[in-house]
Formats: C-alpha cells, structure tokens, sequence
C-alpha cells in the first residue's frame, strides 16, 4: 500500500513538475516581443527628452557658439543620434520577432527579408556605438547622412515586415475557421465555406500586389496602408458572415 | 537504500502539493478562474426529462456549444487590429543642423 502512494505520489510530482515548466516557460516567452517594444517606446521617450536637452544647449549657446571647444554641445548631440539608433535597433529587434513567429508560410523572399531586418538591428547598433568614438562635427554629420540613408531602405522592409505579418494573422484566422466549420459540420445556408474561400483568394492576389510594389513604390507607408484597408475590409466581411450564420443557428 | 526509500517516501508527496502551489500561482489565478468561467459557458446543458426527449436535448447542447465557438471567434476576429500604426517604424530624422 505505501510503495503504490509513494510510486503514485512520485508520477505526480513528475507530472506536475514538467506541467509547472510549461506554464513558466510559456509565460516568458508570450511576453518577450511585448518588452521588445516596451523597450522601443521608452527609448522613444528618451529621443524626446535628449532633443530637448540639444535645443535647449543650442538655445544657451547661441550667442558665444564656438563649434571647436562646445564639448557640451558635441556630446548633447551624440547622446541624441545614440538614442535614436538605438530606439531604430529596439524596433527592428521588435519586429523581427514578430515576423519570426510567421516563418511557418513564408518562402524564399520572405525568409529573406527577415535576415535583412537582422542586418538594419545590426547596423543600427554598430551606428550607436561608433557615433561615441567621434569627436568632430563634419565626422558625425557625414556618418549620420550615411545612417540616416541606411536607415531609409530598412524602413522600407519594416513596411513589408507589417504587411507580411498582418497578412498571416488573417490567413491564421481563415483557416481555423475553415477547420472548424469542417469539424463541426456547420450548416452551411449562407455557402460559408465558398464565400470564405473567395476571401482567402482575394487576399492572397492583394498580398502578390503589395509584396511586388511596398518596395519599389516610393511611399512605401501608404501602400502599406491600403494593403492594411483592404484587410480591415475583409475582416469586416468575415464578421458579417459570422454573424449571420450565428444567427441562422437560432 | 531503505534510507533513501523513505526519504523519497516522506518528501514526494509534499514536493507535489508544494509545485501544484507554485505552479497555481505562477500560471495567475485571475487567468485560471477566468479560463474556467469560458469553459462554463462551453459545457452542454443538462438533460431534463420533462418535454423535450433525449434527442431534443442533446441537438440543442450542440447548437449551443456552437455557436458559443462562433462568438468567440468573433471576438478574436475584432481584437485584430490591421490598421494600428504605432507600429510603423519611427519617422527620425538623422539629418541634424550644424549651428552656424
């Protein structure tokens, strides 16, 4: 009797042990991408608060303003660009884990511009650390044009970024509910499934459109937005179609 | 070996309640009461055997369950925000002005 509560009692242990790991496991890295952009925002607060720590150094300085022996000045303005490269390095680490939960369906060029993002996080950081090293003006200004056209061309790929993950939440959220209806055996008044798959195959021909222009186009941001509309159209869709079926079920 | 036997014997029962605890607490309770409260809503009615049969009953659980799924897919389906922009990269200029 007591071997059978010991052994019983020692799989529970076992159990609950491994259980305990999951949960604490699980938790951690649910709320990883979430201090990544925590992270982001307050490097954001601290751009703003060194922006005005310069104007302010500019504003004192403006009348006896020597740029050779302005020490203060030199370094108020190097704590600004740091600031900015590293809140750029927080996002670009942000949205790369993001992008990273979507590698499932991604092809080639995708996968692709996951390991570019790694390299704007990089450049970004390498830009924070050397920016320190400098110490004469035309030097910061000349490395902050470069960074700042780095910078440019890595923006371009977060827009692609945004659109490629908002495109798999949706195609996510089609799919479960395809599974579904085929596991429940919906009744299908409102030809659900083929209406839901028109859907799928609408925004698979819009995802093609904004993949082969959010690069080339030179406002990336608004063709970024119009993929995002016509997502949010679509949402409004399938919303539609979930109401009425729900209703239908009464 | 004996010694260990029962050391084991002793302690394994009060390292399980001790990692239930843990992991009770580690998980959030607000989070588990309210995980439990939507699986309340999910469960099927209880039979009840006046007028409908068996069947009636049974085919209504059913309905019911699905469309507590559909809602909630519902709700997940309004939580997706596509048009949420402060996640767009930061608009920071690193062109700066050299006082002249």
């Amino acid at each position: 009797m007591k071997k059978r509560i010991f052994f019983l009692s020692f799989l529970g242990f076992i159990f609950a042990f491994f259980l305990s790991f999951k949960f604490i496991y699980g938790q951690s890295s649910s709320s990883k991408t979430d201090n990544e952009y925590q992270t982001f925002l307050y490097r954001l607060v601290d751009i703003n608060q060194h922006s005005q720590f310069y104007l302010s150094m500019l504003n004192q300085n403006r009348d006896s303003l020597n740029l050779s022996s302005n020490n203060n000045l030199l370094q108020a303005l190097k704590d600004l660009q740091q600031s900015r490269a590293l809140a750029i390095e927080s996002y670009f680490i942000y949205l790369r884990s993001e992008l990273a939960k979507t590698t499932k369906i991604l092809e080639y060029q995708d996968n692709l511009a996951y390991v570019y993002l790694d390299n704007y996080q990089t450049e970004a950081r390498k830009f924070s650390e050397e920016i320190y090293g400098l110490t004469d003006w035309k030097e910061i200004k000349q490395r902050s044009l470069r960074y700042e056209e780095n910078y440019l061309s890595g923006r371009k790929l977060a827009y692609r970024a945004i659109g490629l993950i908002n495109y798999k939440k949706f195609m996510d959220f089609l799919s479960f509910l395809l599974t579904l209806i085929e596991e429940e055996s919906i009744p299908d008044e409102e030809n659900l499934v083929s209406q839901i798959n028109l859907i799928k195959k609408d925004v698979q021909a819009q995802q093609r459109t904004f993949l082969a222009s959010v690069d080339k186009n030179s406002d990336s941001q608004g063709v970024l937005r119009n993929h995002n509309q016509f997502l949010s159209q679509k949402k409004e869709e399938v919303a539609l179609l979930l109401k009425k079926t729900i209703n239908n079920l009464n | 070996m004996k010694k260990i036997q029962k050391f084991l014997m002793v302690t394994s029962p009060i390292f399980f309640l001790l990692i239930l605890v843990l992991a009770y607490y580690l998980t959030g309770t607000n989070q588990t009461k309210l995980s439990i409260q939507s699986k309340a809503n999910v469960l099927p009615t209880p039979f009840v055997f006046f007028e409908k049969t068996n069947e009636d009953n049974i085919f209504n659980s059913q309905t019911a369950n699905l469309k507590a799924k559909l809602a909630d897919l519902s709700t997940d389906l309004e939580k997706i925000n596509f048009q949420d922009e402060s996640v767009f990269p930061p608009d920071l200029d690193f062109q700066f002005q050299i006082p002249e």
